[in-house]
């Protein structure tokens, strides 16, 4: 292998100063100053966590007060889904690499795109304002009459805080559906795109159809509560269940804009690492759509035991088990891309066979979810909390580091250690297993969720549970050491590390600001790892 | 660039747009009974019609434009159409023991239960615990709490007044569910659970 | 690439090689065409994402309409039919000024665009004052729930729902009014500094579709609201 030398004008060197990065109106270093927020706000939801753990290693309800306690989880929630796994794989690598997979200078609006980030920190600085000034203890899930009637805490500053942060949102989907409908370079036909770009633009259309309807939600829960209009008061003969439709109508659709990108990266680390095109291409494209539209149509899982009628429930229940299809889709596809591929073992495969097995266990355990007579018994035990986050760490945050270490030398030129990397998977892997696997048990033996005390003899598997997460803490840590370490140490990456297809591919490392020099005209198909010598530059 | 269309048009589509408007004042003080709410949504959704087809030049669009527009109406209509599934079927089928708490106590004949001992009706706590407390205690917010029913009927310590409803409940108070029939629990159950409410309301002081 | 020509290049955003292109051409879309197909396309995706916004308060609306049918009367009964009709009226005005004004900067009128964004304009401010009555009324008969609500006699008290689902709405369009008047103001300067030609006045076409779609509103909004049940008050 030749010694590379870094390019000598990239996207990061053209131009320097505070006003470059905060005025900026290219991608690529929006997509990093999305990056700088997120993992602050993983940070934080992280911490809130660390709480939450604490005290749940004994079965008293001694470290904390029970409302500290119950702000603790609703901000470790908040956090998480709004700042953490929303925007991450969209915000951060779609932001970045979408009009480079495209053969684009920039997306569609790079302005909007500006105007995204900047209503992403307000909202953010907006909503852990509310925290840290008495925080919020209504649950991530703001339900009614509490958060309108009864709960004395930070409700309307949180509500508005995440009211913003949704616009932030539909803006960042807004301009990658007109990107990828109206950018492609030429040649780029639909059916030639990588995968993650069809991921993307299912999230997109997620992302715009089901925000607005948050949005509304907590508008009106404002109303209700600061200006005491009954729209949900049973007082008046209003309905709290219908705000718990409304809620999740958008709530349940936004866990696939969580998911479906991180899916979108691991087809691509998958092509990439079993040196194969993707095995059943546009299944896994159509899928991904299906996801979208499906998406939309099952909220009300989250509502069996709110007092829906039961025929209602049971449409909901038929269609969640249906949603469930592409998905395993996907898996089957996926596994079939792997066999009698030519595994190429390095950090980002470590981090899809995390995701692969993590993500089989939480998709199946939403199946016994899903089923109307489990639900009525694990419906808010450990047992669900032990899936979602199944789905939402071990799936997409799994699928999040999995992109970050694929695209690092991309972002940055740089190639981090490879050691490490492999090094945070697995620890990564086996503390997040010892985390949430207990929480299964615990949930199946009728742990409540959002109880800071417990009966003692809960409290093994809770201890297992908390050392766990200590683990996980670590693992999470390791890449924030090794990544800044390679930016000022590591080795230069060349064009193409990983030997991937791909037009992100074969421009430099970092990529210039207008990404190409030249249009570039695509002419083969996507994945084409049989067909030419793939060369690693 | 885009298609430019003559200023006629654009007249003829307000011209018919004043129309639709007087034309939907007109229906709703017409007796259509149940079909004014339709008839008025119909020719909303004309008037929303020339406005995007003309107004907005949908008319002369992409066709993916086309395509996203007639789209939103399949999202809007699962929003609602799924809600009411939920709302429309709440009422449908009630198991023999309902869908709601009260609902679920058994309906028992009056004399499906023993005659009650004098030891249980001397202390008629546990029975007010399990049947009536719940929805009648000082801080429920689902039926009269007790102080309420103490304003009601202590006074004058209206025992037989109590009975009586307890029996055939009507429905004053249209926020709280209906209160089901307790006529099965007898005559003497029932009386001695009015004196029992009453006097824990006496001795409670005021909330 | 010479560091000179680099130079150039990046001071005036072209990479070497680039012809000349027309001054609105944003330097990241190879033509007008795709430029102005990109711009409509967004803002109507946005205005679809509007439209769900609004779905959340009409999904409610929908439902508290079939629990409570008598609440809806007596509620429709209390709001000014003529006002409302009158509103109508306007907004569909205003709907008309504003497509002649985007005809005039398609034809490169200039005067005639900025006298038909005035108007639409000014309608728009019609619109507003005539809203602002109306609140002022609610308020004074005590019908604004939360605040000063006071149930009358007859009436049932679920009509604080509707009243309640009443001002949500239309102050929720009200609000998208004003906005609209602000982004008017920005498309009327940049329309007297002669910013607009018939190749390209996009932002007058994109500011017309939001107009369009607040006006679209409204004519839900008008039935749901001021007909419902008329024909049982006039006996």
């Amino acid at each position: 292998m030749t010694t590379t030398a870094l390019p000598r004008r990239t996207y990061l060197n053209h131009e320097f100063g505070i006003k470059s990065w905060l005025l900026t109106k290219d991608h690529k270093r929006i997509g990093l100053l999305y990056l700088v927020f997120v993992t602050l706000a993983f940070a934080l939801g992280g911490l809130f966590a660390a709480g939450v753990r604490a005290e749940l290693t004994t079965p008293a309800g001694d470290l904390w007060s029970s409302d500290t306690y119950n702000k603790l989880f609703t901000m470790h929630g908040i956090m998480m889904v709004f700042f953490v796994l929303i925007p991450a794989v969209p915000a951060i690598l779609g932001n970045f690499v979408l009009p480079l997979m495209i053969g684009a200078k920039d997306v569609a609006f790079p302005k909007i795109n500006l105007i995204s980030w900047y209503i992403f920190v307000i909202g953010m600085f907006t909503t852990v304002s509310a925290m840290v000034f008495g925080g919020v203890d209504t649950g991530w899930t703001f339900y009614v009459p509490y958060s309108t009637q009864a709960s004395n805490t930070n409700v309307m500053v949180t509500g508005i805080g995440v009211f913003i942060t949704g616009f932030s949102s539909i803006l960042t989907g807004v301009n990658f559906m007109v990107t990828i409908h109206r950018m492609r370079a030429p040649g780029m036909t639909w059916f030639r795109l990588p995968l993650l770009v069809w991921a993307l633009y299912a999230t997109s259309l997620v992302q715009i159809l089901g925000t607005p309807v948050i949005a509304i939600t907590v508008f009106m829960l404002a109303l209700e509560r600061g200006l005491g209009f009954g729209i949900f008061d049973p007082a008046l003969g209003g309905d709290p269940v219908l705000f718990q439709h409304l809620f999740w109508f958008y709530s349940h659709p936004a866990v696939y804009i969580m998911i479906l990108p991180p899916m979108g990266v691991i087809s691509e680390v998958i092509a990439c690492f079993s040196r194969k095109s993707v095995f059943g291409y546009s299944f896994v494209a159509f899928s991904s759509l299906a996801i979208a539209v499906f998406g939309f149509i099952v909220w009300a899982h989250h509502l069996f035991v709110a007092g829906i009628s039961p025929y209602s429930a049971m449409v909901f229940s038929f269609l969640s088990f249906a949603v469930a299809i592409p998905s395993a889709v996907k898996t089957f596809n996926w596994t079939a891309t792997m066999y009698k591929g030519a595994i190429w073992w390095k950090s980002p495969m470590f981090f899809v066979f995390g995701f692969m097995g993590l993500f089989l266990v939480g998709g199946l355990t939403g199946l016994f979810l899903a089923s109307l007579g489990l639900d009525v018994h694990l419906h808010d035990t450990y047992f669900v909390v032990a899936h979602f986050h199944y789905i939402m760490v071990g799936g997409a945050i799994m699928g999040f580091f999995a992109g970050l270490h694929y695209y690092w030398p991309k972002i940055t030129g740089r190639m981090y250690s490879d050691t490490a990397g492999k090094a945070a998977a697995v620890l990564i892997f086996i503390g997040f297993n010892l985390t949430f696997f207990p929480q299964f048990i615990l949930g199946y033996l009728g742990m409540p969720r959002r109880y800071h005390a417990y009966p003692p003899e809960f409290q093994v598997f809770n201890v297992l549970s908390s050392a766990g997460a200590t683990v996980l803490a670590l693992g999470y840590l390791l890449p924030v050491l090794y990544f800044t370490y390679s930016i000022f140490k590591g080795e230069a990456a060349g064009n193409n590390p990983w030997g991937a297809t791909g037009l992100e591919w074969t421009t430099q490392s970092p990529p210039l600001p207008e990404n190409f020099p030249d249009q570039p005209v695509v002419t083969e198909e996507a994945y084409d790892y049989s067909k030419r010598e793939i060369k690693v530059a | 660039m885009s298609h430019i269309s003559p200023k006629s048009t654009y007249y003829a589509i307000f011209g018919a747009l004043m129309a639709l408007t007087a034309l939907t004042v007109y229906v709703a003080f017409q007796h259509l009974g149940w079909l004014n709410f339709p008839v008025a949504i119909t020719i909303a959704l004309i008037k929303a019609s020339l406005v995007v087809l003309f107004f907005m030049h949908v008319k002369y669009s992409s066709k993916l434009t086309k395509l996203l527009v007639a789209s939103t109406f399949f999202f809007l209509a699962s929003l609602f159409g799924l809600t009411m599934t939920d709302y429309m079927s709440r009422g449908w089928f009630t198991s023999p023991r309902g869908t709601t708490t009260a609902g679920m106590l058994p309906k028992l004949q009056a004399a499906e239960l023993p005659v009650a001992s004098e030891q249980a009706l001397a202390n008629p706590g546990p029975l007010f615990e399990a049947t009536c407390g719940s929805c009648h205690s000082f801080t429920t917010k689902t039926a009269p709490t007790l102080a309420e029913i103490n304003q009601l009927y202590g006074a004058k310590h209206d025992i037989e007044s109590m009975v009586t409803w307890a029996k055939a409940p009507q429905r004053k108070r249209m926020r709280f569910e209906p209160m089901p029939s307790f006529a099965h629990l007898g005559d003497a159950r029932l009386h001695a659970l009015a004196n029992y409410m009453l006097q824990q309301a006496a001795q409670t002081p005021p909330q | 690439m010479p560091d000179a020509l680099a130079a150039h290049a990046e001071a005036h955003g072209h990479s070497h090689g680039h012809a000349a292109h027309h001054p609105d051409l944003q330097h990241h879309f190879e033509t007008l065409e795709q430029q102005h197909e990109a711009s409509t396309l967004g803002m109507w995706i946005f205005i679809i994402q509007e439209v769900m916004f609004f779905g959340g308060l009409l999904a409610a609306y929908m439902l508290y309409r079939i629990w409570y049918p008598t609440a809806w009367s007596e509620g429709s009964a209390e709001l000014n039919i003529q006002l409302g009709g009158l509103n109508t009226v306007v907004l569909i005005g205003s709907s008309l000024t504003m497509a002649l004004a985007v005809r005039s900067a398609q034809t490169g009128k200039q005067k005639a665009l900025i006298g038909f964004l005035v108007a639409t304009m000014a309608l728009g401010l019609v619109f507003l004052v005539v809203k602002g009555f109306e609140y002022h009324d609610k308020w004074v008969l005590h019908h604004v729930p939360g605040l000063n609500f006071k149930l009358e006699e007859g009436q049932v008290p679920q009509i604080a729902i509707f009243l309640s689902l009443y001002f949500a709405l239309t102050g929720l369009h009200a609000l998208h009014m004003v906005i609209g008047f602000g982004i008017m103001s920005v498309i009327l300067w940049m329309a007297w500094r002669k910013r607009f030609n018939p190749e390209w006045y996009t932002p007058v076409e994109m500011a017309g579709l939001y107009w369009h779609f607040v006006d679209i509103v409204w004519i839900f909004l008008f039935p749901l609201l001021y007909l419902v049940d008329r024909a049982h008050q006039v006996q």
